[in-house]
């Protein structure tokens, strides 16, 4: 009985083994060869709310008839390119694959001169896809948001730190790359969620629409009450974790004491009082010892939100903030699409383009120093310089073509000028 | 608790074999047992386990120890440039009356092989299996791995004077670390089952088998010095990969899972003449094996989908009780197909899981191969060895491999000649030498490499693919020595053999030479027979 039990249980467990062995088989077997297939999209400007299905009516100010799309995949490292044609649809032939698809052009229309720029990052191409579907279909509508050029923006990030495992010298500079005064005042600076770049994306809830927002981690304004800091075309200002000569501390890293802010955060330990405090206004969780970002690289975005007061108790207001699906309590700040100037994303290495995490709006590339404490900074790529000597820098909103990687970082690089109320004139 | 299993059961089955070997009829030596292989036709050109008994092997027992230095440039790329390899081996059984007239064999083999100057492989304990979904660095690496192989075949004597049954198993577990970052330590284990049946009527035997397998494998390739970042690729097929960091942080995670299933079986039959023995078979397998990069959400990194085909006959013609002559013909065909996988992570929180949304095949490996061997044996009245043996050897291989977009191909011809004479030396009864030489030489008479990837100056493709391409298509020469030296009967009961050996292999290569250098290698071994 007892060798006929064992025996059935044998039998049962070669069943199993060998049913699960043949499934594997068959999936194997029934797969297709690769073919050419052909996709049609459609590439909307929209000005409004997207919602999360997609559906958006198009802004008909703006035309993205005649703008690139470029179908990027990672995996591969292919890229296919097409044009926009009629009824705002592009169609490209391309290998069956997961693509970015990266729209870049601009408008000029009587309200301005307008980038539109956009990407839709993961989507899935296993089949032909013609114009009629396209237009019963929004789930093949690509939503971008139309940017005025503006004129400030980051000039050069350190961010990777220095050998061994010191970060306290990363350092942002902002600069004026327009024609025009730009007040400082009240201007946000934002951290964005999430700060390492990563295929596992969070998910937000739906009711926040499609790319409407971003989200913050850390939210610093600069202090003033609307025209006491401005910034003049070729100024620059720099903003430091933490502003002291760090060569004190390690002999690599480099003296960054003659910033205009310190973006501290409460720690009495560290910091020089000469030095200003910026303020930050949202933060659900401070890290008090210091203003650590990734060193292998975060998102930032500069950011002005019209006709609105933004301080502390702004971003408590329901609305304002938001949270990840899942159980986490931590709130980010919900920053709106329309009121971004300008974004750097920052990767782990050039290789982890398929890791970015912030919408093509804010920066429709990604730019790294390639690894960690090494010493390195990203700045913007010089492509003129004014009557003063002053760079023009290289603005397209996409960080993987405006910015090059430096052996060592440098303030006001450039021949940059410093704005006279800068304490950076008395040292 | 897993070692000690193996070490049991490699215990087991070395006694096993040991307790049999000990009734042998003959006195054991290498030669004696290479004669016995050479003419059990069933057991060497077929799987079918049950066909031991028409081959009617008389028994013996081998244990020995080898090592083995090895040097050389002319390899391919992922395999080491200076390697060391400490053996242990054993095998034994056959025919036993204690056992009603059944069959019973088994072998056990523990390996530590020390590989120095290995690239492009930060995945696989043996990269050269067959998988090319594998994370690749560009480091010469250090691996030091272990392997435990065992094997047992079972016979049942004739039932009803026309049956018989068998099954055939093996086991095989390893460790394979690299020293260098990004280092993994893979862990694999592999079992197989192989039952068969033969009828028999006369002279006439038909066989069947089927067999299952499974193959599992793991590692990680992780980081020890973290300030150091390393760059990898997670390969798609050579030439074709993503190049990014390998670490938690970075484009490429280190985890790579294997898991393997295999099914197939095979017919045979043979006919046993006045003057000759015949066995012809065929035999098909599939083997599906998939790639994930996470035990929790995985993300299905490529499939392969193997598929063989072996033809094989043999011939023994039995000219009188001294001469004979074995005449073998092997047909292989061997077809991968590459499976990608279109996927893209969910996040949600109720089910985050990578999603597929297709899948393609996307490559193509190809070999095929036409074996045929003459190999003539001399031997002496009474004796159960021989005392010269002569043959040659012809194989041509045909290798194509394909990517199908962007298109690229690779096409290698290759026809690899052997020839060898083997003499025995019998001093008396008490003591003989065996000498092998053994000529070779590989003529490449076709070589085409196409292409149309995106990374043509990436080093990936021309130190590894356009490399590895080189060492395929080359001609080389070369020639193996090889020694026996066995002094029988050492104990009281005269049953035991000690026997050393050496063996000399050199080989030179007659094309791209700017790539390659010689390669040689050199076994001693001690052992015992019984």
């Amino acid at each position: 009985m007892k060798k006929i039990f064992l025996l059935s249980a044998i039998v049962c467990l070669f069943s199993c083994l060998i049913t699960s062995c043949i499934k594997m088989m068959q999936e194997a077997n029934e797969t297709e060869k690769v073919h050419m297939i052909t996709v049609s999209y459609k590439v909307n400007a929209v000005t409004g709310f997207v919602p999360y299905s997609g559906e958006a009516e198009p802004d008909p100010s703006f035309q993205t008839k005649g703008l690139e799309v470029n179908f990027i995949n990672y995996q591969e490292g292919s890229s296919f390119k097409s044009v926009v044609g009629d009824n705002n649809i592009v169609t490209c032939s391309l290998t069956p694959g997961v693509y970015a698809i990266n729209v870049a052009g601009s408008v000029t229309n009587p309200k301005g001169t307008y980038r539109l720029n956009g990407s839709s990052l993961n989507v899935p191409f296993t089949k032909d896809i013609t114009p009629q579907d396209v237009v019963s279909n929004p789930e093949y509508t690509i939503n971008i948001c139309p940017a005025k050029v503006g004129s400030v923006l980051f000039s050069e990030i350190y961010y990777c730190g220095v050998a061994p495992y010191y970060f306290r010298d990363q350092t942002y500079t902002i600069y004026n790359n327009g024609q025009d005064v730009f007040y400082l005042d009240g201007l946000c600076f934002a951290q964005l969620h999430p700060n390492i770049a990563t295929t596992n994306l969070p998910s937000w809830p739906e009711d926040d629409g499609r790319e409407n927002f971003v989200y913050g981690l850390v939210v610093w304004q600069f202090p003033g009450t609307g025209t006491e800091y401005p910034l003049q075309p070729g100024e620059a200002v720099v903003l430091a974790q933490e502003a002291i000569n760090h060569t004190v501390n390690n002999p690599a890293s480099f003296d960054n004491s003659m910033s205009d802010w310190e973006c501290w955060s409460g720690n009495a330990l560290r910091g020089n009082p000469d030095c200003p405090d910026m303020p930050y206004i949202f933060w659900w969780s401070p890290n008090k010892m210091q203003w650590l970002t990734s060193v292998f690289g975060a998102a930032f975005c500069l950011f002005r939100i019209d006709d609105a007061v933004v301080n502390k108790s702004y971003w408590e207001q329901p609305g304002h903030w938001q949270r990840v699906v899942g159980p986490s309590s931590t709130r980010y700040a919900k920053i709106p699409a329309d009121a971004v100037l300008d974004g750097v994303e920052l990767l782990t290495s050039m290789s982890a383009l398929n890791m970015k995490r912030i919408p093509g709006f804010v920066d429709a590339g990604g730019t790294s120093v390639e690894t960690t404490y090494i010493g390195k900074s990203v700045s913007r790529k010089v492509i003129g310089k004014r009557a003063d000597g002053t760079p023009i820098y290289q603005d397209t909103n996409n960080s993987t073509n405006d910015f090059q990687v430096n052996d060592t970082p440098a303030i006001r690089r450039d021949s940059q000028k410093i704005p006279t109320w800068s304490r950076a004139n008395a040292l | 608790m897993r070692k000690n299993m193996i070490k049991w059961i490699g215990c087991l089955v070395l006694l096993m074999s040991s307790c049999f070997a000990a009734k042998a009829q003959t006195p054991v030596t290498p030669a004696s047992v290479d004669r016995l292989k050479m003419e059990s036709l069933w057991l060497r050109h077929t799987n079918n386990v049950a066909g031991a008994i028409l081959d009617n092997p008389w028994h013996y027992a081998l244990t020995d120890f080898e090592y083995l230095i090895e040097k050389g440039e002319f390899k391919r790329v992922q395999s080491g440039n200076d390697n060391n390899a400490f053996r242990f081996n054993t095998e034994g059984g056959g025919i036993y009356e204690a056992l009603g007239g059944g069959y019973a064999w088994g072998e056990f083999h523990y390996d530590r092989s020390v590989l120095r100057g290995a690239k492009y492989n930060a995945s696989l304990a043996d990269p050269l299996r067959g998988m090319p979904y594998i994370i690749a660095d560009s480091n010469p690496s250090k691996w030091i791995n272990q392997n435990y192989a065992m094997q047992v075949k079972l016979a049942t004597p004739l039932i009803w004077d026309q049956l018989i049954l068998g099954v055939g198993a093996t086991y095989e577990n390893g460790i394979a670390a690299k020293q260098v970052d990004p280092r993994p330590k893979v862990l694999l284990s592999e079992l197989s089952v192989n039952p068969a049946v033969v009828w028999t009527k006369g002279r006439h035997a038909v066989g069947a088998d089927f067999v299952y397998l499974s193959h599992r494998e793991d590692g990680t390739a992780s980081n020890s010095n973290y300030r150091v970042p390393q760059m990898g690729w997670e390969m798609l097929f050579p030439g074709y990969f993503m190049e990014g960091e390998i670490s938690s942080f970075g484009s490429i995670t280190g985890l790579r899972n294997f898991n393997a299933n295999a099914l197939g079986g095979g017919l045979q039959y043979g006919y046993v003449g006045p003057k000759f023995k015949i066995i012809a078979g065929g035999k098909y397998r599939q083997t599906t094996e998939n790639a994930t990069n996470s035990y929790t959400t995985p993300k299905r990194i490529g499939t392969t989908n193997k598929k063989e085909w072996t033809a094989t006959a043999g011939v023994q013609f039995l000219f009188n009780d001294r001469n004979s002559l074995f005449a073998d013909y092997k047909y292989y065909n061997r077809s991968i197909d590459g499976i990608e996988y279109i996927q893209i992570y969910n996040p949600e929180y109720e089910s985050q899981e990578w999603i597929v949304y297709g899948k393609y095949i996307k490559s193509n490996y190809s070999t095929m191969n036409h074996n045929f061997g003459l190999d003539y044996m001399i031997s002496k009245e009474g004796r159960s060895d021989f005392s010269w043996k002569f043959g040659v050897n012809a194989l041509a291989e045909k290798l194509s491999d394909i990517y199908y977009l962007p298109e690229s191909t690779q096409e290698v011809n290759n026809l690899l000649v052997k020839a060898y004479v083997k003499k025995n030396f019998a001093f008396g009864k008490g003591s003989s030498l065996l000498i092998m030489l053994e000529g070779f030489l590989n003529k490449n008479t076709n070589a085409e490499h196409n292409y149309g990837g995106y990374y043509e100056n990436n080093i990936a493709y021309t130190q590894f693919a356009l490399l590895d391409f080189y060492y395929l298509s080359s001609s080389y020469n070369g020639f193996t020595l090889d020694a026996n030296y066995t002094i029988s009967n050492i104990d009281r009961k005269r049953k035991t053999g000690l026997y050393v050996g050496a063996s000399f292999n050199y080989v030179n290569p007659t094309s791209y030479k700017d790539y390659f250098d010689k390669r040689s290698t050199l076994v001693v071994k001690v052992g015992v027979a019984f």
